[in-house]
């Protein structure tokens, strides 16, 4: 009897620990498109919020982005006359589908119920699948050993681990990073930026600190670019802000040391490659009132003198670190900036808004500060705080990348992102449509720069912020974006 | 329409309104702070008045400050700005709603503020920003006339290089059927029900044109409209005319300014104006060497017994016009000019600009280093004087001199986060005697003030 009695409270252990460790499906519902009808971009709206508010409960919970959710909902709504038919499909963030609902209805009236009822058909199915095929991580069994067919390994999430390079960790906390040359035995420069440091690395089979400078406790790093320079050398160019005012310099590589070789220029620096076309060197003023002055210009650089022409109207909310530019196969020329709230907005040739994204994109811990009497009285704070944002950048193909980061706590001026991504996006007429994006990183992402010549993501994590007596750290990882 | 057509629609129109969906464009943006100050001082405290005595006794006092900023935004184009303040100096009450109150034992009090509510938004005909509501409202000349919370609607908008501001804000609203007038500024204000029939306006045209990156020049004419205490129809009106400039010269920054009042002073008896007022400052980035700052401002004083007014005007606030609503932060003094860091304990030496007529002559130096990326010191000296000494009928009703004091500070911040700085202050006045003695006619001697404080500020 005492034998079946620890059986039995065994097994309602397991049972119990089963019920309150079952991980709830995050679920995204994406377009719903509209064929027929009046009004479909309303409709498609209407649709989107009653399915995602009917599929929200105990074992699907609806969450607000598609790169939070472990299952995307899409689907199509067609009616002819007063019939309508709604047809969904569920698949992974992988592409893999795993189940389709549908469901019809002879009026206008059987609408909202019939959506009640496709919700029921696609949480049924789901529910199977997860269970299945766990595409949702279910806690295991108390007091048993965890096989291998317990723990999920998503087909994407295994090919990104397994595949290109990591470096070691890196001490100190990386907001910033640029490639150099690469040198005849392989290796590639690589140049890390702190708020204070710049350090070179040498990056080969492993990646090694071969030289560091340490900058003015009054100058912190906004930006770091590298770019041929017009004297054969390589110019790294570090925009500083110091004391309020703009203090930029430019290093060189010489053998194992950096060199400075021009210092104090008032100017933001930003090397892009704007139509996917070749790498050109841009800088901004900063002005009296406006952080960022005037418009975006081409630069060129003869010992510490600073050369601007072919200036670049801005459209609302363009600054030099905000922006890029692509064309379509008609060759008309777009811009595309990030707006300070994180949405891309897309710009004709005459800076008239065409489209802004759903989504967020961008985000970064990176800002200056400018002391401003002005706001004292009313925020507290001696300083106005200027983010700076994740760069776009343009392949010669079209494509436009772009960071993401998403926070536990962004809040004012208070940030802290803890995971990121970078997003492949293509222009298809009238909106981005995402073609692909990288896993997300297992920390906040400040930077990443995507080599197009080798095919290869560069993003840097950092893996521990700075704190009181400790610089952070970083790490470095390299992916064939195929 | 059936039942179920109703309940459909309801069902509909909750959910739309209940789930959040990405192509939603609504922000929300919560900005804030929180201060807390500890003092030791034989000055500054939260008691009513400036208090310069002799023996006068040091006091701790702990005062804090919380700020709440929600923004709604709609678009880019249009939000909803509100800020709330807590303000509470330890000790002072509980259970005993009002602003200000809640830190006395047991704290459960009442005491939220209100100190913004505006729309702001972009208008689509013209491009240009409007806000409208109850809205901070600083002037050009770095607050010696206005620098302030106000109800009222601002309108600019940028053309290439030029930024134009035209705006109109009721200042204050006299019921004169209802209040009688007080001899505090003169009248009392109607709190519950303005008539509109005697009040004062705010009306303001500002202009800023950014020649090049390096420099910008500005003008301004303000009009303050003056009928509180008149006839309806008759006004005393106050016009304010400047010029304004902002210009960086290779490690230097300076800016500099120069206005005139002109019209009726702000006193009920309304003499003609005609003050001064003109300001210059330069900083110096000396590198590694850190921060040089200098300042000179001076406001024209007058005397009473002047057929006409010289005195440099400044708005005040309250219902009794007794708060000043002027600033002069830049000279970075903690005793001798209002710090922007003082919640409840607001005092200083000079209180206004217009200094009780006197006006105001200010020379500041000061010096800022930057230790680490976490440790910065700052030192400070100023010298200020009456620009106009008072004398009066009898030598109790004169001032001793216009020497109103010398003052020291130092300061050093420790960034513990990227939003939480930690300071200790020092600050010492040597009183001048204009100061040193209540007036003319007195033997006793005013302590000097001093004052030390520990504080810890968070903003987001």
């Amino acid at each position: 009897m005492k034998k079946s009695i620890l059986i039995l409270i065994a097994l309602l252990t397991q049972l119990f620990a089963v019920t309150a460790f079952a991980a709830q499906m995050r679920l995204f519902v994406a377009d719903i498109n509209v064929t027929g009808g009046q009004d479909s971009a309303e409709m498609k709206r209407a649709l989107q919020v009653l399915l995602t508010s009917r599929l929200n409960g105990d074992k699907i919970v609806t969450v607000a982005s598609a790169a939070e959710a472990d299952v995307v909902v899409s689907g199509t709504y067609v009616s002819f006359g007063k019939i309508f038919s709604i047809d969904t499909i569920a698949k992974t963030p992988a592409g893999k589908t795993i189940s389709q609902a549908f469901v019809q209805g002879a009026t206008g009236d059987e609408l909202i119920p019939a959506i009640g009822i496709l919700a029921g058909k696609l949480t049924a199915e789901l529910t199977k699948s997860n269970t299945a095929s766990g595409v949702v991580v279910t806690a295991p069994l108390l007091l048993t050993a965890v096989s291998e067919t317990e723990i999920v390994k998503p087909k994407a999430q295994e090919t990104a681990a397994a595949s290109g390079w990591m470096s070691p960790r890196l001490t100190g906390a990386a907001n910033l990073i640029a490639t150099g040359r690469t040198l005849p035995d392989g290796n590639r420069e690589i140049f890390l930026a702190e708020e204070q440091q710049l350090a070179y690395y040498r990056q080969g089979i492993d990646m090694k600190l071969i030289a560091e400078v340490i900058l003015k406790p009054t100058e912190k790093i906004l930006s770091l670019d590298t770019i041929a320079g017009n004297d054969g050398n390589f110019d790294i160019y570090v925009t500083i802000i110091r004391a309020d005012e703009l203090a930029s310099q430019v290093w060189q590589v010489k053998g194992d040391t950096l060199q400075l070789v021009a210092e104090k220029l008032p100017y933001f620096f930003r090397c892009a490659n704007l139509f996917g076309g070749a790498t050109k060197l841009y800088a901004q003023s900063m002005g009296r009132g406006d952080d960022f002055y005037g418009d975006v210009a081409e630069a060129s650089r003869i010992g510490s003198a600073i050369t601007l022409s072919n200036p670049i109207k801005m459209p609302r909310y363009g600054n030099i670190y905000s922006f890029n530019q692509f064309r379509n196969i008609n060759g008309k020329t777009f811009t595309i900036v990030l707006n300070p709230d994180g949405y891309l907005i897309v710009y004709d040739q005459q800076l008239n808004e065409l489209w802004r994204s759903n989504d967020k994109f961008g985000g970064s811990e990176l800002y200056f500060q400018k002391e401003d009497s002005n706001n004292i009285r009313v925020s507290g704070d001696k300083y106005r705080w200027t983010f700076l944002n994740q760069r776009i950048q343009v392949t010669s193909k079209g494509e436009i990348l772009i960071g993401k980061n998403d926070g536990f706590w962004v809040m004012g001026n208070a940030r802290s992102y803890k995971r990121g991504a970078v997003y492949n996006m293509i222009w298809n007429g009238s909106s981005l449509d995402e073609k692909w994006r990288t896993r997300e990183t297992q920390n906040y992402m400040p930077d990443y720069l995507y080599n197009e010549s080798r095919n290869e993501l560069l993003i840097l994590q950092t893996v521990q912020r700075p704190g009181l007596a400790s610089r952070g750290a970083s790490s470095l990882s390299i992916k064939k974006a195929e | 329409m059936n039942f179920k057509k109703t309940v459909a629609i309801a069902a509909a129109a909750g959910a739309l309104a209940a789930v959040s969906v990405p192509a939603m464009a609504f922000e929300n943006e919560f900005h804030g702070m929180y201060r807390l100050r500890a003092i030791m001082s034989n000055f500054e405290n939260a008691n009513a008045g400036v208090v310069l005595a002799k023996d006068a006794p040091t006091a701790s006092v702990f005062e804090q400050r919380a700020r709440l900023q929600y923004t709604a935004k709609a678009s880019d184009d249009l939000k909803l700005v509100t800020h709330f303040e807590i303000d509470s100096s330890w000790g002072d009450t509980a259970y005993n709603n009002g602003r200000g109150f809640g830190g006395g034992q047991g704290a459960d009090t009442v005491n939220i503020e209100t100190k913004h509510v505006y729309l702001d938004w972009n208008c689509p005909l013209t491009g240009a920003n409007v806000k409208a509501g109850i809205q901070p409202i600083v002037d050009a000349y770095k607050g010696i006339f206005i620098n302030d919370d106000v109800a009222g609607i601002f309108a600019s908008k940028k053309i290439g290089a030029v930024t134009a501001t035209a705006g109109f804000s009721r200042l204050q609203d006299a019921n004169r059927t209802t209040s009688a007038p007080t001899t505090a500024g003169g009248v009392a204000f109607e709190t519950a029900n303005p008539t509109g029939k005697n009040t004062l306006d705010l009306y303001v045209l500002d202009g800023k044109f950014a020649v090049s990156k390096d420099l910008t020049v500005g003008g301004s004419y303000y009009l303050l409209r003056n009928n509180l205490t008149l006839s309806r129809g008759d006004t005393m009106d106050l016009h304010m005319v400047g010029a304004n400039a902002s210009a960086k010269l290779g490690i230097v920054t300076a800016d500099a300014f120069l206005a005139y009042q002109g019209g009726s002073e702000l006193a009920a008896t309304g003499r003609d104006l005609a003050a001064y007022a003109a300001q210059v400052g330069v900083k110096a980035n000396l590198d590694k060497a850190g921060v040089v700052r200098a300042n000179v401002l001076y406001a024209s004083g007058g005397k009473s017994s002047d057929t006409k007014a010289k005195a440099w005007q400044n708005t005040t606030s309250g219902d009794t016009l007794a708060t000043s609503s002027n600033t002069f932060y830049d000279s970075k003094m903690v005793l001798m000019m209002r710090n922007v860091v003082n919640m409840d304990t607001d005092k200083a030496i000079v209180q206004t600009i217009n200094n009780g007529n006197r006006g105001v002559t200010l020379l500041t130096v000061g010096y800022d280093a930057t230790i680490s990326d976490k440790l910065g010191a700052s030192a400070n000296i100023g010298y200020a004087m009456a620009s106009q000494k008072q004398v009066g009928a009898t030598a109790a009703l004169s001032d001793k001199s216009t020497a109103l004091g010398t003052e020291i500070n130092a300061q050093i911040d420790y960034k513990m986060f990227s939003n939480l700085t930690t300071s200790l202050t020092g600050a010492y006045v040597i009183l001048g005697d204009g100061k040193k003695y209540a007036n003319a006619a007195a033997t006793v001697k005013n302590d000097n003030p001093y004052l030390t404080s520990v504080m810890f500020n968070y903003t987001f």
